[in-house]
């Protein structure tokens, strides 16, 4: 209940009359940008004036910097401080933690064994010479980190990845959730960049007489880990991670590059509904409609395509009918799904602007009953009012 | 090699869809404005205020009333946004945190007025013009009075009597909001609804108002 009276809700509303009338919100931006122009040469006095000083500073700075002082490490529940070189070993039923001063850690799990052999301001090298590790790295400028374990090293720069390390088999099994690493090892010829997601499982161990020289490289797989044994693994597409970064416009770049229409082809219905929101955010409609319709090609109902289209139609090509085409049928077909709230509130406002107002009182009615305190709650009680 | 760590939306990863249409189709969501306002980005600032010029203006107006000190207000929420974007945890909750940054700016408003006041010994009863040649002079003369009414409360009931009665948030959006806790809302909401119940009880043209309906009608 919230306690709201008629007599507020009509001074509301006639306020809201007056703000549709006079609204001031159109010259805010120039007056905005204005004091931040102003502000920038009002900072640009202020550097030259304050520039001999800086220059001083900068050789204190540089002497600073020059003298900094190399990570350091602690073990176990009680922090006692780490030593280079120490074996530190879990128990039988416990693990034990190495927190580094920068914030990364190793948590080794129990009977696991590992060492850091070496440690300075930008990083460490840690030997994992059995078990089980969860690994989270900072990320940091100039970071570099090594973990290594047989003849499998990993490069880290800032990540967070599991890894499990069995001695006697010489086996690795790799699981990254976040970031981007490579891993190198003589059996992985020039070896392999993993993004997120994505899982190794190796082994440099030699092969049999017939299959001599060949590394048991298992497999590079996605996170369902469907392994693909003696398959080579496919080139990662360099629009992943950018997109992964938030950094579309590379990444559309990227995957135009790479050969869109390849892309299209090769993809899953996951990656599709990835390159579309790309394109999509890239402000490439077009693109993002083809991947987004490739998508439901492979697979008619994935998730949120039809949502996702219902978007472009609204936002980039105000084509209203047809989003409200889409998002009537990412409704018909996720009634419940994740984005139903949305969806039901983008359908009403579409059918708004499309000028179908009895549609979109019937769609506002509907969604009042099941989402009253819903984002599109207002624009719904207004229609239906 | 297919790696795409997604939520069972599948957007969550890289694209939430909290956010509404933008004017700018390349910051349509939130997310990607607030990275682009991050790096400096002036298209971005455009974006953010075209997105959001309409919705602080009305926070605003719901705190504060409609009258010409509007527009200042306005470009101080968006100056201070701006300035301070860096401490904005989830980009996702953009909006939720803009309308933060406006209640703050709403709350020096108050209080400046209510400096002002007290050392110029303003009359108390001067209404301010709240655009009568819009709405009719009945109702442009309660507004006027509500804000009078509204304006000489302390700041943060009126506050939190705007939030919660004319802007009809939820308990919790106006704690996070006002950034107190729902139980110092609670309290301030009782304390500044019984203010308003008596303050506006002495308006005659209020009174009538109020009378229209049940939960602010005279008890006999």
């Amino acid at each position: 209940v919230n306690g709201r009276d008629d007599f507020l809700r009509d001074l509301a509303a006639a306020q809201d009359e007056v703000l549709r009338q006079r609204s001031i919100a159109g010259g805010v931006k120039a007056r905005v940008r204005q004091t931040l122009a102003r502000r920038t040469s009002r900072r640009r006095t202020w550097l030259v004036t304050l520039s001999v000083a800086a220059a001083a500073l900068g050789v204190v700075a540089i002497v600073a910097v020059a003298r900094r002082a190399p990570l350091t490490f602690a073990v176990g529940d009680a922090g006692a401080r780490g030593e280079l070189g120490a074996p530190i070993v879990a128990a039988e039923a416990k693990p034990v933690d190495l927190v580094f001063s920068d914030g990364s850690y190793l948590a080794l799990a129990p009977r696991g064994r590992a060492r850091v052999t070496s440690i300075d301001e930008r990083g460490a090298a840690i030997l994992v010479e059995r078990g089980r590790a969860d690994v989270s790295v900072v990320p940091r400028k100039n970071g570099s980190w090594r973990v290594e374990m047989g003849p499998f090293e990993i490069h880290v720069k800032g990540t967070r990845f599991s890894l499990d390390w069995d001695p006697e088999a010489e086996r690795l099994d790799f699981q990254l959730h976040k970031g981007a690493v490579v891993i190198t090892a003589p059996c992985l010829a020039g070896g392999r960049a993993l993004v997120a997601g994505e899982s190794l499982q190796a082994s440099c161990r030699a092969q049999p007489p017939e299959e001599e020289g060949a590394p048991a490289v298992e497999a590079v797989a996605p996170p369902t880990r469907a392994r693909a044994r003696g398959a080579a693994p496919a080139p990662s597409p360099a629009w992943r991670p950018r997109a992964g970064a938030q950094d579309y416009r590379a990444a559309l770049d990227a995957a135009l590059s790479f050969g869109f229409e390849r892309e299209l082809r090769r993809s899953s219905p996951a990656d599709l509904l990835l390159l579309g929101d790309v394109a999509r955010l890239a402000g490439d409609p077009a693109r993002a409609v083809q991947a987004y319709e490739a998508a439901r090609r492979k697979h008619p109902t994935v998730d949120r395509s039809a949502f996702a289209i219902g978007l472009v139609e609204f936002d980039h090509r105000h084509r209203y009918r047809a989003a409200a085409d889409w998002f009537a049928t990412y409704l018909s077909e996720q009634p419940e799904g994740p984005l139903a709230e949305e969806a039901q509130g983008r359908l009403m406002e579409a059918w708004q602007r499309a000028g179908e107002i009895s549609k979109a009182r019937a769609v506002g009615e509907a969604y009042l009953s099941r989402h009253p305190r819903g984002q599109y709650a207002d624009l719904a009680r207004r229609l239906t009012r | 090699v297919s790696s795409v760590p997604s939520k069972s939306s599948g957007l969550a990863e890289v694209v939430p869809i909290g956010a509404r249409r933008a004017a700018s189709s390349r910051f349509a969501e939130d997310e990607a404005l607030v990275l682009a306002l991050r790096g400096g980005d002036r298209a971005a600032m455009d974006a953010l205020v075209d997105k959001y010029a309409t919705y602080v203006e009305r926070v605003l107006a719901r705190i504060v009333g409609y009258d010409s000190e509007l527009p200042d207000l306005v470009h101080d929420v968006f100056v201070t946004a701006l300035d301070s974007i860096d401490g904005l945890r989830q980009a996702a909750l953009l909006k939720e945190w803009l309308r933060g940054v406006t209640v703050f700016v709403a709350r020096g408003c108050l209080r400046r007025r209510r400096r002002r006041r007290w050392l110029t010994f303003r009359p108390d009863d001067e209404l301010p013009d709240v655009a009568s040649d819009v709405l009719p002079s009945n109702t442009a003369d309660a507004l006027a009075r509500l804000y009078r009414v509204l304006g000489r409360m302390p700041p943060d009931e009126c506050i939190v009597f705007a939030l919660r009665f004319i802007s009809e948030l939820e308990l919790a959006e106006v704690a996070d909001a006002c950034r107190v806790s729902r139980t110092t809302v609670k309290r301030r909401l009782q304390r500044a609804e019984k203010r308003f119940a008596a303050e506006a009880g002495r308006d005659p043209l209020l009174k009538e108002w109020m009378n229209r309906g049940e939960r602010w009608k005279e008890q006999p």
